[in-house]
């Protein structure tokens, strides 16, 4: 028997960080959640599941899109001709969602309570499915204390939406430990809220499948559902599938041997094409991060324009979308042999590292710079400033290409 | 560092050309006149070549080819000297004088670790740079300031460039820039976004909306049923209305018709078509016997058959018989001729072959007289082989005589003799291994010399102690030595720099201290203080006068002005009292300040002391270390000294393993010559390695050629002669072979003589002529045997034909026998012809009687037909006659119509009664009045109508409300959520392009605006001093200011300021020149001085301006060289009268 185990499916939500340029494959990348989703429900149909389980997260929760309702609605109703079921609960993202609250599943669909801990039990699979569904979206009550022990006989299941003791990335709701999920004497654990496929190993195994499709240059690999294998009434194997469409990488490409601007191109292209080769025919979105130590520093500081529209132009041809590119390169002439030189180019770099340390000095050039961008849109400048150290280490790049290697920048 | 001397070793034009640059120390003025085409530039390029490289795509190998450029020169620094030479190679180009690589970090050190842009825009200066400085001036003082601090106009360029790149991003109220443009978009994007999105609640109130409007449909579509129902039945009952009314008259007129016989439909039709088959048939009956009467009288007419009739015409082929019969008669006589002809041939062609016959026999018996095909092919075959045999006799014969003859000549040949070439050999494979190994033998050598100079060179350098010299055996040395010695240097160089740091330090608290100690004694030296008894003194003495003014009557104008001297008196004691008692706090504090200021130099200076100990005992230490390793290594060098040190033991090492390697090898080589002597039979008498080993190799190829091409010339000759030897065994065989063939042939041919008749002696020529005649006689025997075959058929074929012609005769024309057969012939042809004729027209009247009987037979038959159906007619209408009969076809068919409308008018209202029956709809339509039927159903139609556009109505509005609800189904507000974030993200990343952008802009201002306050002053006050000189008085001082970012020069002749950009070119270009001067003073006041090299920088400037500049360069010249590149000779005269003798040096390229 075969059970598919998804979690934050996030349905309808963009795909952040991929900007609209020239030949970008905005229309290949549009709808991706909603065809993740097709794809878990086909894979389900192809492992002939009989059970399927979502964690929580079905869309996000500031969106009040009804039809992301009616499109979940009707990919759930093509696992009847299975004769799947389904068993979900709410995450935090669905317990503020207006959609959930008018949402009417398909008859073969469970949600789970949340005022407190339900069991479904299918006589029929020798199944018992345990959970408890957010009933607000800030939930930090340990809600697996609650949960009740295990059901003799059958195959006993804790559905779960937590961040356990703590994700990077994640806010700590529905707090709880290893131990306290294992003390249940469950015989998986299927969680959710974690977008990282992460599986803890012990007396049962605790799994966040991940969500079903990357949506930002942080969640990257594959990404889909977890498929257990029952034999006998016990777990035989568990394993991934990837049902995502667009598969996220960040490349990081030693800069370190480069001569100049042509050595960039060649090593960003070449790494573009191996990814797009190792993502099974999905559109890549990625980003190119130039790393060490380069002569070419200085030139790819000042061709830093010219070299994104040459890496967009290798990503068309290669079917890949450029999120962005990356410096993150230093140069060969150190900024302790410029200051040797004592001219006032020195004074000038000498002085840009030293208010990198600054804090202080950091933030009264963030407000000056702020202060004639009072019509921009304030969204867009705090997402652009949170960083602001490396916007300044961008900055001193460009001018060391201007100013040290003009020849490059002319 | 300085130049001491450069040497243009090989480059451009020059070959070992030598400028000494010693002069002046440690600086120095050194004008490199050339005039044009002299390599000013070269040399140049050349200094740059040295210090940073030769270009690898240099065009100054013109004269050396570019593997062979090279620049040397010496350089001094901190009182060291290095010599170096720079090559054109592509590794380790930087060597000492020995050819030693030298580290790039040295010469790095040596020149500030400046790179070579800079080096050729900070230290080097030419017209160009001058020119595009003065125009860095226009872009304000903190631009022209930073320009000359950073020996560029770039600056300049860059922040242009920038701040257009930003407002080619963004403007505040701009729409075109790239980020007005995607915020826009953006802005647009959230906006459909929006709108697109529907919430649940409007999906519901859709949802409801449409199962109502289905609901409304529903009941509207069951009203328009029963309406139509009721519609349908009145409107079918209107509709009959007319058929019903019909159907009753044509019952009515049946009755009235009453019964009576239904005749068959056909009935008329049948009579009709009998009564004129009966008139047709009488008619025929009647022409058919006068045509037979006709016919038959014709054929009486053409009398009995003849008896011609009977004669077969085909068989007897009559005509074509008498044609053949008259041919025949005219060619015998011509045939027998011929035949006769040929015979006498036969007789005079068989006499000269021996036969000889009479005309009459020679036909019969010549035939067993010639011989057979058989004899005859083998006779030729015969003939045709004789000469092929002897041939090939003769040709084995000649063949045979040949190889004798060369046999015979090769046996005086000399047989060569066998040399033995294997030891030879050998040593000449041994003698090549050898050779090449003599160059490895030489480099070595040339390698071991470099080693061991390099060695002596180090330990030169490093003042090694005796016994460290030339140790019997190379001493173990710790690796570790560098790292260590580095490591101390650093910890040197910090104690150093920490020392200077906390003299610079004491030095600041001693000044701090002298100035508070100065202010402290101001305060000390004030007046004297009055004191608080002094002031209760006044102060009592004020309130006395006031008791005895407010006591007296009337207060005298003297009181009072007692009181009041002593009230401002006490006020003014007050205020002095207050005054000083802030003088006495502030001198406390001062006093508190130089104690702290005691306590902080007393910490400095244990620091200091501490420092000092510190620099000493590692000094010690490592002093004591490398004595021990048998070298003084000066403090601070000792990473060099180490350096050098391992590169001994390391050099030391290489020499030893070539000094082995190298006497191996000679060993071996010696062996080799040795045993090529040997081989050639000489011996060596030399004991040197290497000598002449090539020519003993030489001479051994030589020897072994010779030797080889010897013993090849002999092998092919062997070879020959057995070859030879084989063709004589294969000759000899083919002579005796064709002999036999010979031999055997002529007793063939001795048989065949004799079959055929022919004497033993008959030559093939002979028997060939006696062939031909044998063969002209059997062609003529065949002709004549054909000529009397002819003749017998005429004769034959004449006889056959008068047989048949007399049998005819006799049979039907007996008045024709005895007659010639031909003439006969003749007219038998005629009669047989005629009789023809006759006899088919007899035939044709046969043919027509018959077939007129048959007409007539058929007109009975028809006749007879005719007359049964009508009785049969007047049977079946119960008629009494024929003539009757007409009237009772009309009544039937009117009986018939009548019936059969009655059947269609009732189908007709079945089929439209609804299935309510005829009956009913009869019963019904005479119930009714028809034109309230009719105003019925013009009321149930209108009231239809009405039901049907409400439905359409309910209709429409269910299919808008589904398709309202369909909408809920699509992705738009996703893809606008996306769109949404698309267009963001182009957002975000130009506004970080263009905040990058502002920011490098902001800082560059910022350093530029901060350079321009930190060094305007000084800066300033020294371009100032030195434009006075170089304008000849013309502008006398400088005014920066960095209020309103301007620079302007004050005119001594006006005493007005003049503004940079309303200065002339000239002008601006000596201002710069004074700014750049006055930078680089400051800079090398506080950094070790590099050379400047100056190209050609005067050449605008007149002779006062140009002298007064040098006057400038004069005075730098003292601390710092500097190598003025120059075509002009006027600049070498100015530059001596300006510069004091003893700084100012003249070098001539090309001159010596």
């Amino acid at each position: 028997m075969k059970i598919v185990h998804a979690a934050d499916l996030h349905l309808d939500s963009p795909l952040r960080g991929l900007p609209a340029y020239e030949g970008a494959p905005v229309a290949e990348v549009r709808g991706a959640t909603r065809r993740a989703l097709v794809s878990l429900i086909d894979l389900c149909f192809e492992q002939e599941a009989s059970l399927l389980l979502l964690a929580g997260d079905l869309y996000d929760g500031d969106f009040k899109d009804y039809s992301t309702a009616l499109f979940l609605v009707e990919q759930l109703s093509r696992l009847a001709d299975l004769g799947c079921r389904v068993v979900w609960l709410r995450g935090n993202h669905d317990a503020q969602s207006q959609i959930t609250r008018h949402l009417r599943l398909p008859e073969l669909s469970h949600e789970l309570s949340t005022n407190e801990p339900e069991t479904k039990v299918f006589e029929q699979l020798g199944v018992a499915v345990h959970g408890q569904g957010y009933v607000t979206r800030d939930l930090r009550e340990n809600l697996a204390l609650r949960y009740p022990q295990a059901h003799a006989g059958l195959f006993n299941i804790g559905l779960l939406h937590t961040a356990l003791d703590g994700r990077q990335g994640h806010a700590l709701y529905a707090p709880c430990s290893a131990s306290e999920l294992w003390a249940r004497g469950y015989d998986y654990w299927a969680l959710g809220h974690v977008h990282a496929r992460e599986v803890i190993e012990g007396a049962a195994p605790l799994v966040f499948p991940g969500n079903l499709q990357g949506r930002h240059v942080k969640e990257t690999g594959p990404k889909g559902a977890t498929v257990l294998t029952l034999e006998n009434g016990r777990l035989s194997a568990f394993e991934h599938h990837s049902v995502d469409v667009v598969r996220w990488a960040e490349l990081e490409v030693d800069a370190r041997a480069f001569v100049g601007f042509g050595d960039a191109v060649d090593a960003a292209s070449r790494a573009l094409d191996d990814a797009k080769n190792g993502a099974d025919g999905r559109i890549l979105a990625c980003r190119i991060r130039f790393l060490g130590r380069t002569r070419a520093h200085a030139e790819l500081g000042a061709r830093q324009e010219e070299l994104l529209a040459e890496l967009r132009r290798s990503s068309i041809e290669s079917g890949a979308y450029l999120e962005r590119v990356q410096h993150k390169t230093e140069g060969e002439l150190l900024l302790e042999t410029l200051a040797a030189r004592g001219d006032a180019l020195a004074g000038l770099f000498q002085r840009t590292q030293q208010l990198l340390d600054d804090g202080e000095a950091l933030e009264a050039l963030k407000s000056a710079l702020l202060e004639p961008l009072g019509s921009l849109s304030t969204e867009l400048l705090r997402e652009e400033l949170a960083d602001f150290r490396e916007l300044v280490e961008e900055a001193q790049q460009l001018l060391e290409g201007r100013l040290l290697e003009p020849e490059a920048a002319d | 560092m300085r130049f001491e001397s450069l040497e243009l070793t090989a480059f451009g034009p020059f070959s070992g050309e030598k400028l000494n640059l010693s002069g002046g120390a440690p600086g120095g003025l050194h004008v490199v006149f050339g005039p044009n085409e002299a390599g000013k530039s070269t040399s140049l390029r050349a200094v740059r070549g040295l210090l940073y490289g030769i270009d690898l795509r240099s065009r100054d190998a013109h004269l050396h080819p570019l593997p062979k450029l090279e620049v040397g020169a010496e350089i001094s620094h901190d009182g060291v000297h290095y010599s170096l030479r720079r090559l054109k190679r592509r590794k380790d180009t930087l060597v000492d004088r020995e050819g030693n690589p030298v580290s790039e970090a040295l010469l790095q050190q040596l020149l500030g670790y400046i790179d070579e842009r800079t080096f050729a825009s900070r230290l080097g200066l030419d017209q160009v740079e001058l020119e595009k400085g003065a125009e860095a001036l226009l872009g304000g003082s903190e631009q022209g300031l930073f320009a000359a601090g950073t020996a560029g106009a770039d600056v300049r360029r860059v922040l242009a460039q920038l701040e257009k790149e930003c407002a080619e991003l963004f403007l505040q109220k701009g729409k075109n820039p790239r980020l007005n443009q995607a915020l826009g978009r953006f802005s647009e994007a959230q906006r459909f976004a929006l709108e697109k999105v529907s919430p649940p609640e409007k999906w519901l109130e859709q949802k409801r909306a449409l199962d109502q409007s289905e609901a409304r449909a529903q009941l509207l579509k069951a009203q328009r049923r029963e309406l139509k129902e009721e519609l349908g039945r009145k409107a079918r009952l209107l509709s009959l209305l007319s058929e019903l009314s019909r159907l009753v008259e044509v019952e009515k007129r049946l009755d009235e018709l009453g019964d009576g016989v239904l005749l068959d439909e056909d009935a008329s039709a049948r009579r009709l078509t009998a009564e004129r088959e009966k008139r047709d048939a009488d008619i025929e009956l009647g022409q058919g016997e006068k045509e037979l009467s006709e016919l038959e009288a014709a054929l009486i007419a053409l009398g009995p058959r003849a008896s011609w009739a009977d004669v077969d015409d085909e068989g007897l082929k009559l005509g074509e018989r008498l044609g053949a019969g008259q041919k025949a008669r005219a060619d015998l006589p011509k045939r027998k001729a011929e035949l006769d002809l040929s015979l006498g041939t036969l007789v005079q062609l068989g006499r000269p072959l021996g036969i000889n016959l009479e005309p009459a026999t020679v036909m019969g018996r010549l035939e067993a007289l010639l011989p057979t095909p058989s004899v005859v092919r083998r006779a030729n075959l015969l003939i045709a082989r004789e000469g092929k045999l002897r041939a090939e006799l003769e040709r084995a014969r000649d063949k045979l005589v040949d190889l004798e003859q060369e046999l015979a000549r090769d046996a005086g040949q000399d047989d060569a003799s066998q040399l033995d070439l294997e030891r030879l050999a050998r040593a000449l494979v041994d003698g090549r291994e050898a050779r090449s190994e003599v160059a490895r033998y030489r480099d070595w050598g040339e390698q071991l010399d470099r080693e061991r100079k390099r060695v002596s060179w180090l330990e030169r350098e490093l003042l090694l102690a005796a016994e460290f010299v030339q140790p019997t055996r190379v001493q173990p040395l710790d690796r570790s030595l560098i790292a260590r010695a580095e490591r101390a240097e650093a910890q040197a160089e910090r104690l150093s720099s920490e020392q200077v740091q906390l003299e610079r330090a004491q030095d600041d608290l001693e000044s701090e201290d002298s100035e508070l100690a100065l202010r402290l004694g101001q305060l000390e030296r004030g007046e004297e203080l009055p004191s608080l008894g002094k002031l209760g003194q006044v102060r009592a003495r004020r309130d006395e006068a006031l008791l005895a003014l407010s006591s007296a009557q009337e207060p005298p104008q003297r009181a009072l002005e007692e009181l009041v001297t002593w009230i401002v008196e006490a006020d003014r004691l007050a205020d002095r009292l207050r005054e000083d008692s802030s003088r006495v706090a502030q001198a406390e504090e001062l006093v508190r300040e130089r104690q702290r200021l005691a306590i902080k130099r007393e910490a400095h200076a244990r620091r200091l002391e501490k420092v000092e100990a510190e620099q000493i005992a590692l000094g010690q230490a490592w002093t004591r270390e490398f004595s021990t390793l048998g070298i003084v290594a000066a403090a601070g060098d000792w990473v060099r000294s180490a350096r050098a040190l391992v590169e001994l033991e390391e050099a030391r090492q290489r020499c030893n393993g070539l000094e082995e390697q190298r006497e191996v090898l000679g060993a071996r080589l010696r062996e080799v010559r040795i045993e090529l002597g040997g081989a050639l039979g000489q011996a060596p008498a030399d004991q040197e390695v290497t000598l002449g080993l090539g020519g003993w190799v030489e001479q051994a190829e030589a020897r072994l050629g010779q030797l080889r091409r010897r013993d090849e010339q002999r092998r092919a000759f062997e070879a020959r002669r057995l070859e030879r030897q084989s063709a004589r065994g294969s000759a000899e065989l083919a002579e005796r072979n064709a002999a036999n063939a010979l031999s055997t042939w002529e007793q063939e041919w001795r048989d065949l003589l004799d079959s055929l008749g022919q004497p033993e002696t008959t030559t093939t020529e002979a028997l060939a002529e006696v062939l031909l005649g044998f063969a002209e006689l059997s062609r003529v025997l065949g002709e004549a045997r054909s000529l009397g075959g002819r003749i017998a058929g005429i004769e034959r074929d004449s006889r056959s034909f008068t047989s048949d012609l007399a049998r005819i005769a006799e049979r039907h024309a007996p008045d024709l026998v005895g007659r010639d057969h031909l003439e006969v012939a003749e007219e038998l042809k005629g009669r047989l012809a005629r009789s023809r004729i006759v006899e088919q027209e007899r035939l044709r009247l046969t043919e027509e009687i018959r077939r007129r009987r048959d007409r007539s037979a058929e007109a009975q038959r028809k006749q007879a037909s005719a007359g049964a159906e009508l009785e049969a007619l007047v049977r079946a209408a119960g008629a009494v006659s024929l003539e009757v009969l007409p009237e009772l076809e009309t009544q039937s068919r009117l009986r018939r119509e009548l019936g059969s409308t009655r059947a269609e008018l009732r189908r007709v209202l079945l089929d439209k009664s609804g299935g309510e029956g005829i009956e009913s709809l009869l019963g019904e339509a005479r119930a009714v009045e028809h034109k309230k039927l009719f105003a019925s159903v013009e009321e149930l139609d209108e009231r239809l109508e009405e039901v049907e556009a409400e439905l359409r109505q309910a209709e429409a509005d269910a299919a808008a409300n589904a398709l309202g609800l369909d909408r809920f189904g699509s992705e738009v507000a996703a893809d606008a959520r996306q769109a949404v974030v698309t267009r963001g993200a182009e957002a975000r990343e130009l506004l970080r392009h263009y905040l990058v952008q502002k920011t490098a802009q902001t800082l560059l201002e910022r350093e530029m605006s901060s350079y321009a306050e930190r060094y305007a002053g000084p800066l300033a006050k020294r371009a100032a001093e030195l434009l006075d000189t170089l304008t000849l008085g013309a502008y006398r001082s400088l005014r920066v200011s960095s209020f309103d970012k301007t620079i302007g020069v004050v005119s001594t002749k006006t005493g007005q300021e003049v503004e940079i950009e309303h200065l002339s070119r000239g002008t601006r270009a000596q201002l710069y020149f004074a700014l750049r001067v006055a930078s680089l003073e400051a800079h090398f006041d506080e950094r070790p001085p590099v050379p400047l090299l100056l190209d050609d920088l005067f050449v605008d400037f007149d002779d006062d301006r140009t002298s007064a500049a040098f006057e400038i360069l004069g005075k730098l010249a003292q601390k710092v060289q500097i190598l003025y590149f120059s075509h002009l000779a006027r600049d070498v005269a100015l530059a001596h009268d300006a510069v004091p003798r003893g700084l100012c040096f003249e070098h001539t390229l090309g001159g010596g």
